[in-house]
C-alpha cells in the first residue's frame, strides 16, 4: 500500500501547487487592484475553489468545506450570512426533484419513454438521432440533464449493443442534446433553478424567452449532428435493415403500466408551470410555490410508497452533489457581501460599456469559455452577484440572466468535461465498454456545436431584449 | 525467463526406484511398492506418511495424465529433494478408480511441500514426453530397470524452466462459432453446463466469448431492471420473444469481444496474474489466434495447490 500510494501523492502534489499558485496570483493581483483583506480573502477561497473543481474533481467538496471553515474564522463570511447565501431553498427544490425522478424509475416512466422508441414502427437511423436528441433534451427540460442523460445512456447502449455499433456518436448527440434541453425550463440544470431564484425569474418566463431558443438551438445542433455522422447514421439504417428483414425488434417490450408516473410527472411539473399564478392567488412571495412543487410531489410520494421512502432519500438524492452547491452558493456570496462584485461590474461596465447589445455576447462567450473547463454551477455562481450589482445599477437585466443561462449550458458542450452530464455519460461508457472518446474527437463537435448554439442564443437575445420586462 | 533449468527428469532418480514387469497387482500395491523403494534408497524420510499422502491425493481424483500413463504424487513436508520412481507392467495395472482403463506406466512423484512448481515441472516433462501412445508402449516393453532408467535419461532431459499456459490449460472444451443462432447456444449452456463459452469466426479464429448473462441480459435489459413492479414480468414474458427468435438471432449479435488470451508459451504464473488483476473466471489459450485450450480459475488452483 506504501508503494502506491506514493505515486499517487506526487501525482497530486504537482496540481496542489499549481493551485495555491494560482490562487496566491488571484490574491496578489487583489492587492494590486486595491481590494481590502476581507475582499482579497474571499476571490481567493472562490478562486481555490474553481481550481480546485478544475484539478480535484473528486475533492471537490473537502476543499468547499475548508474554504468555507476559513472564510468563518477570518470572518469574511458570518454563520447567518453564511446560511443566507447558502439557497437553502434552491438545495430543497434539487432535493425533492431527486425523490421524484427515483419513483419516476421505479414506476416504469422511464422503461416506458425507452420501450417506446426501441419499438417505433418506421425508425430509420436519422429518426433515431432526432428522437433521441429531442427527448434527451426534452427529458432535461422535464426533470434534469444528468437525469435525462442516465436513462437516455441506456437507451443507447440498448440500440447500439443490438446493431453491433460503437454509441460514441449517439453519447455526443445525446450529451449535447441533454445540456441544451437543460436550458429550456428552471427544472433543467441547478443553474437554471439557481439563475431564476436569484434572477427573480418565473418558471414562464423560461418558457417565454429561453424555451423557443432553446429548441432554435436544438433544431440547428440536430442538422449539425446529421450531416456530421452521415456516415455512422448510414451504418445504423444498414443494421437495422438487416435486422428488420429477420423480423428482428431492437430489444424486449413488457407492458408497463406507465399511467402513474405521467401522473406524477405531470403534477409535479405542471404544478411547477403555474406557480407564478398560484403565487399571485395567494399572495405568497415570488418563487414559493416554485421551489416547494418539487417538495410535494416528494412528500406526497414518500407518504404514497412509504416502503421505498427511505430509498428515494438516501440512493436517489445526490448528497454530495449538493453539499458541493450548498457550500459554492455561499462562498460565491461572500463576493457579494464583500462588494468585489461590485467591483467587477463597475470593471465589467468600463471594459464592455453599458450597453446590453455588446454585453450579452461578451457574457455568452465569457460563460461559455469559463464552463467548458468548469463546473457550469460554479462559473454561474460566480457571475450571478456581479449581474445583480449590474441590475442594480439600473441595467436592463433580462438579457444579461438570459445570456448567462445559455452561455453556462451552451460552453459545456464544447470539452467533455464541460458539464456533469458529459462526465455522467463518459463514465457510464467506460464502465460498460472500458473504452473512451478521446479529447479532441468530442472538441471537434463540441466546438462546432459550441459556437453555432451561442450564437444563436446570443443574437436572439440581443433580437428579443427590446420587448424583455424588467427583472423583478 | 528463457534460461533452462538444469535439473534432467533422471537425476530425481535411479534404476534402484524402477520396477519392471509388474503383475497381478493393484494400483494401490504398485504405489505402496514404489514408496517402499524410495524409502529404501533414502529419498524419503517415511514411507508410511507418503503412502497415506499419495493416496489421500488419489482418492480425489484420477492422476492419469494419459492413456496408459498414470503419475501418482503427493508433496511432503521436509524432503531434502524431489523422487521419482516407476513402474511398468506390460500386462497392465487396475487403477483405483473404477472408470479408469489399465495402465502400463507409472510414475510416482514426491516433492517438498515448499516447491509447488516441481510436480508440475515434472508433469510437464513426463506429458511432453509421453504424448504419442506407443512410446508408453515402448517403456512398458522395457526389460530391466536401467533401459528405463536410460530412457528417461535420454528422452525426457531436463525440467522446465518453468511452467507455461500450454502445461496448465485443458484442451477437451466445447466451443461455438459467430454463425450460431443462440438456439444452439441456450443447448450449450443447458447441456455442458458451462457458464462461458469461446466463440470462433469461420477460420477458427478465437473473436469473442459469450456468457450465460449475454442470454439473460437479452430478456431482462437494464431499461426493464429499473421496474420496481415485476408483474409484467412475473410469467417470464420478455423470454417469450427470445425463444421465438431464437432461430433468427446470430450468436455474433450478443457475444462479446471482451476477453483474456494468452498464448502458449506465457507463464502460468502470469496467467494467474490475469486471472486476479481482472477479476476473471478463464483465459484462453491460443497459438496465434487459434484457441488451443482454457485455463479457468478453479483448474489453476487446483493444480498448483493440489497438483
Amino acid at each position: 500500500m506504501a508503494e502506491s500510494s506514493a505515486p499517487q501523492s506526487q501525482k497530486l502534489l504537482r496540481p496542489a501547487v499549481l493551485m495555491l499558485i494560482l490562487s496566491a496570483a488571484v490574491a496578489a493581483i487583489g492587492w494590486r487592484l486595491g481590494l481590502n483583506s476581507r475582499q482579497v480573502l474571499s476571490i481567493t477561497i472562490f478562486a481555490m475553489l474553481v481550481l480546485g473543481t478544475l484539478f480535484f474533481w473528486s475533492f471537490r467538496l473537502a476543499i468547499a468545506f475548508l474554504g468555507l471553515a476559513a472564510l468563518l474564522i477570518c470572518n469574511v463570511l458570518t454563520i447567518p450570512k453564511f446560511v443566507e447565501s447558502s439557497s437553502l431553498e434552491v438545495i430543497l427544490f434539487l432535493v425533492g426533484m431527486m425523490v421524484v425522478v427515483g419513483a419516476l424509475r421505479d414506476l416504469g416512466f422511464f422503461t416506458w419513454i425507452i420501450q417506446l422508441i426501441i419499438t417505433l414502427p418506421g425508425l430509420t437511423g436519422r429518426r433515431f438521432v432526432i428522437i433521441t436528441a429531442l427527448t434527451s433534451a426534452l427529458l432535461a427540460c422535464a426533470v434534469d440533464e444528468v437525469t435525462s442523460i442516465l436513462f437516455m445512456m441506456v437507451l443507447i447502449f440498448q440500440v447500439c449493443d443490438t446493431l453491433k455499433l460503437d454509441p460514441k456518436p449517439y453519447l455526443i448527440i445525446s450529451v449535447i442534446a441533454t445540456n441544451i434541453g437543460s436550458s429550456g425550463t428552471m427544472l433543467g440544470n441547478p443553474v437554471g433553478i439557481f439563475i431564476g431564484t436569484k434572477a427573480g425569474l418565473s418558471f414562464e418566463d423560461f418558457m417565454v424567452w429561453a424555451f423557443p431558443i432553446m429548441l432554435v438551438c436544438l433544431t440547428a445542433t440536430v442538422g449539425v449532428a446529421l450531416l456530421y455522422y452521415r456516415r455512422q447514421i448510414a451504418t445504423f439504417q444498414e443494421r437495422l435493415q438487416e435486422r428488420r428483414k429477420r423480423e428482428l425488434g431492437l430489444g424486449p417490450s413488457v407492458k408497463v403500466a406507465y399511467g402513474r408516473g405521467i401522473a406524477v410527472l405531470v403534477g409535479t411539473v405542471g404544478l411547477v408551470a403555474i406557480h407564478r399564478r398560484l403565487e399571485q392567488l395567494l399572495v405568497l412571495p415570488l418563487n414559493t410555490v416554485l421551489l416547494m412543487a418539487p417538495l410535494i410531489s416528494a412528500g406526497l410520494i414518500m407518504i404514497w410508497r412509504r416502503d421505498r421512502a427511505r430509498h428515494y432519500v438516501e440512493d436517489e438524492v445526490d448528497w454530495w452533489t449538493l453539499l458541493f452547491f450548498l457550500v459554492l452558493f455561499s462562498v460565491a456570496g461572500t463576493l457579494g457581501y464583500t462588494q468585489v462584485t461590485d467591483r467587477m461590474a463597475a470593471g465589467c461596465t468600463a471594459h464592455f460599456g453599458r450597453s446590453v447589445a455588446i454585453l450579452t455576447p461578451a457574457l455568452v462567450v465569457i460563460t461559455a469559455v469559463t464552463s467548458a473547463f468548469i463546473d457550469n454551477v460554479v462559473c454561474v455562481a460566480a457571475f450571478v452577484p456581479v449581474i445583480k450589482s449590474l441590475a442594480a445599477s439600473g441595467l436592463h437585466a433580462m438579457p444579461l440572466w438570459w445570456a448567462l443561462l445559455f452561455g453556462a449550458c451552451y460552453g459545456g458542450n464544447i470539452t467533455m468535461i464541460g458539464s456533469t452530464a458529459n462526465i455522467v455519460a463518459l463514465g457510464m461508457l467506460e464502465k460498460r465498454y472500458h473504452g473512451h472518446i478521446r479529447f479532441l474527437d468530442w472538441l471537434k463537435m463540441g466546438l462546432l456545436v459550441g459556437v453555432i448554439t451561442c450564437a444563436i442564443s446570443a443574437g436572439c437575445v440581443m433580437l428579443l431584449s427590446r420587448w424583455m420586462p424588467q427583472t423583478r | 525467463m528463457n534460461s533452462h533449468n538444469p535439473v534432467k527428469v533422471s537425476s530425481l532418480f535411479s534404476p534402484k526406484e524402477v520396477v519392471c514387469g509388474l503383475k497381478d497387482c493393484s494400483f494401490t500395491d504398485c504405489i505402496r511398492i514404489l514408496i517402499k523403494r524410495l524409502a529404501k534408497s533414502g529419498a524419503i524420510p517415511n514411507a508410511d506418511a507418503a503412502l497415506q499422502a499419495v493416496l489421500k491425493r488419489e482418492a480425489m481424483g484420477s492422476t492419469i495424465i494419459a492413456p496408459g500413463l498414470a503419475v501418482p504424487h503427493a508433496r511432503l513436508e521436509r524432503l531434502q529433494r524431489s523422487s521419482l520412481a516407476v513402474a511398468t507392467s506390460a500386462d497392465g495395472i487396475q487403477p483405483s478408480t473404477a472408470e479408469g482403463k489399465q495402465v502400463h506406466l507409472v510414475i510416482v512423484v514426491l516433492t517438498d511441500i515448499a516447491t509447488p512448481g516441481e510436480y508440475l515441472e515434472v508433469l510437464s516433462s513426463v506429458t511432453r514426453a509421453f504424448s504419442e501412445q506407443q512410446v508408453i508402449a515402448k517403456v512398458a516393453q522395457l526389460p530391466t530397470p536401467e533401459q528405463v532408467w536410460e530412457f528417461f535419461d535420454k528422452g525426457i532431459g531436463s525440467l522446465p524452466a518453468f511452467i507455461t499456459a500450454a502445461d496448465m490449460m485443458a484442451t477437451d472444451f466445447v466451443t461455438l462459432r459467430c454463425t450460431d443462432r443462440i438456439a444452439k447456444v441456450i443447448d450449450c449452456f443447458n447441456r455442458y453446463k458451462v457458464t462461458e463459452v469461446p466463440v470462433l469466426d469461420d477460420d477458427g479464429d478465437l473473436v469473442g466469448v459469450v456468457a450465460e448473462q449475454d442470454i439473460l441480459k437479452l430478456g431482462l435489459p437494464e431499461h426493464i431492471l429499473w421496474l420496481e413492479d415485476m408483474r409484467p414480468l412475473l410469467r417470464f414474458e420478455p423470454f417469450g420473444e427470445i425463444l421465438k427468435k431464437e432461430q433468427q438471432i446470430y450468436l455474433a449479435e450478443i457475444m462479446s469481444d471482451r476477453f483474456v488470451s494468452v498464448q502458449e508459451r506465457t507463464p502460468a504464473i502470469q496467467v494467474a496474474r490475469e486471472l486476479v488483476r481482472r477479476d476473471i473466471k478463464q483465459v484462453f489459450v491460443v497459438r496465434g489466434k487459434k484457441l488451443v485450450g482454457i485455463i479457468t480459475l478453479s483448474n489453476l488452483l487446483g493444480r498448483i495447490l493440489r497438483g
